[in-house]
């Protein structure tokens, strides 16, 4: 699952090359799709060039309809994508600067990047006075801090500071993106001739084509929902409290044993110890993976959960010392949608006092009863199996999920 | 290339950044590193005292950072596309009837007001507004409508530099 870097999939040190390897892409489009030339550029404030506009809103749009997509199916982790945060009276009273600077120097930075790459001198001129501009800035800095953070509404979203869903927003957006195609391509047809501008002639049916499959696909996005785990149920009260009075959640130890038994490491066992650290390193059950319950809401370890899980189908089990942790763990799980997982009756108490602690009964003699005889001889060769298995436990293998390290991730310019 | 394709693909190059490494694309931020390690070089103190540059001056230094390496990929993918394209030149671009001077001079005051307003607004019309409307964000719709609203109330008094 992305963003890879942050996850730590992709290591840190290979940052530096995606971001080269992005940027090459980014300055070839830049430069490729017009975007070197100033009178280009500022051909959408007098309306004979919308070629900004055009890019912009489409690379938006399709930007924001993948993340929708990706964030769907489980690609990327969108809580862990920087949004920026919103400072309201900065950001009005910055971008009004920046628009100014816009009709006034002809380009944007990125812009104004690729343009000094293929000689533009006025890009040049223009970087060097970005470059008075943010000097300008840092010596003035301590008189605007105020400003600087006012109107903080944090890293919120647009849909959210509009009260509207976000299907209904990307929906919306779109809409109003073709629509504003639409509107330029006419209006420039008018107005470029004034100028001597030639008009790239239109090709209505491949446009025809591209917009409808747009407007699908952000139907589509409209009814996608926010959070993943939404498209599951989320327990009401009544559920609740019927689960948790409900015994079907448990597992029973001499299950648990017997599939433990006949094959550690078993590809349909799963055991999550849910304890710390400490005591899952001092004991555990073997073939165990380690994943506090304290870390069990870090999407991390969740994953690395649901992945084995789905190597390891039949049997998934969560377990504590007693039965309090584990049932927190599963009613997690259960919240999330995730309907198989089960709870060791009892926890490890149970199970140590089971198969350890307990003295050997008397062998039943009533041949009339085959059951107690069975239970009889599984117990010995279970606690035969077990406690010879406590002098190695501490060589079976075992598995931790992996706790990451408080992802930060940084953004804007 | 069509404008409808630079733009899906340039999408496609924000669902990359987004992907490989949860953030969007930046431009005026490399500008600034320059700034700042030009700054810390010459006076390291008057750097570091100063609650705005001294931001920037942690880590392995202000140069080494994702934004700077990525400009430097702007400008070799830049000239990499102008060659192909025959686009290579030393050109000062202006409208019909604006002069070199007054050109230069508005170039110049252009990016001195870009340079202001993109760290007042935390981010320019890429990193802020481009990168924070891909992911929904108010302050990426925000700060596109106060770019683009305020360059058609202003575009008609500049209009002797384009038209």
């Amino acid at each position: 699952m992305g963003p890879l870097v942050p996850y730590g999939i992709i290591g840190s040190e290979f940052n530096f090359i995606i971001a080269l390897v992005l940027g090459f892409f980014f300055g070839y489009i830049l430069e490729n799709a017009g975007f070197s030339s100033s009178r280009k550029l500022v051909g959408v404030f007098y309306g004979y060039d919308f070629v900004v506009l055009k890019v912009f809103f489409t690379a938006a749009v399709t930007a924001a309809l993948g993340l929708v997509f990706m964030g769907y199916f489980g690609w990327i982790d969108l809580s862990v994508v920087y949004v920026n945060p919103l400072y309201l009276w900065p950001a009005l009273v910055g971008g009004a600067i920046m628009g100014v600077g816009f009709l006034l120097g002809g380009f944007c930075p990125g812009t104004s990047i690729t343009a000094a790459s293929i000689g533009r001198l006025d890009a040049m001129i223009f970087i060097g006075g970005i470059m008075i501009g943010v000097f300008i800035f840092g010596e003035n800095f301590s008189w605007m801090k105020d400003f600087y953070v006012s109107g903080d509404f944090g890293s919120i979203k647009v849909y959210e500071s509009l009260g509207i869903s976000r299907g209904l927003f990307i929906f919306l957006l779109v809409i109003v993106a073709l629509a504003a195609f639409a509107v330029t391509a006419n209006l420039q047809k008018k107005i470029a001739p004034k100028y001597n501008i030639a008009v790239t002639p239109n090709q209505e049916a491949k446009k025809g084509i591209a917009i409808a499959g747009v407007l699908i696909l952000a139907a589509i996005a409209a009814f996608i929902p926010e959070n993943k785990q939404a498209r599951f149920y989320e327990l009401s009260a009544e559920e609740v409290h019927e689960a948790l009075n409900s015994d079907q959640r448990f597992v029973d130890t001499d299950k648990v044993a017997f599939h433990m038994m006949h094959n550690v490491q078993s590809v349909n066992l799963q055991l999550i110890d849910v304890r710390s650290k400490e005591e899952f390193e001092k004991f555990t059950l073997p073939g165990a993976t380690h994943a506090a319950l304290s870390d069990l809401t870090s999407p991390q370890v969740q994953e690395f959960l649901l992945e084995e899980s789905e190597e390891m189908k039949d049997l998934k089990v969560f377990f504590s010392n007693d039965n309090i942790d584990a049932d927190k763990a599963w009613m997690l799980f259960k919240r999330m949608g995730y309907d198989d997982f089960v709870v060791l009756k009892g926890g490890l108490n149970h199970f140590v006092e089971h198969f350890f602690h307990s003295a050997e009964g008397p062998k039943p003699v009533n041949q009339a009863n085959p059951q107690a005889i069975y239970d009889y001889r599984f117990k010995n060769s279970a606690r035969d199996y077990f406690q010879g298995l406590e002098k190695e436990v501490k060589t079976t293998e075992n598995t931790e999920a992996p706790v990451m390290n408080t992802i930060t991730v940084s953004g804007g310019c | 290339m069509n404008p409808y394709l630079a733009g899906f693909l340039l999408g496609l190059v924000l669902l990359g950044a987004f992907y490989l490494s949860g953030r969007g694309l930046g431009s005026s931020g490399a500008v600034k590193s320059i700034v700042v390690s030009v700054v810390n070089a010459v006076n390291p103190e008057h750097a570091a005292s100063n609650g705005f540059f001294s931001k920037y001056l942690g880590g392995d230094g202000p140069l080494k950072t994702w934004l700077v390496f990525l400009t430097v990929g702007v400008i070799i993918g830049g000239f990499f596309s102008g060659t192909v394209s025959n686009r290579l030149k030393f050109k000062l671009e202006r409208g019909p009837h604006a002069s070199a001077r007054a050109r230069i001079i508005a170039a110049l005051a252009g990016g001195i007001l870009f340079g202001v307003g993109a760290q007042l607004g935390r981010g320019c019309t890429s990193g802020a507004a481009l990168s924070g409307m891909s992911v929904l964000s108010s302050a990426g719709f925000v700060t596109m409508i106060a770019i683009f609203g305020t360059g058609f109330l202003v575009a008609y008094f500049m209009r002797k530099l384009w038209l």
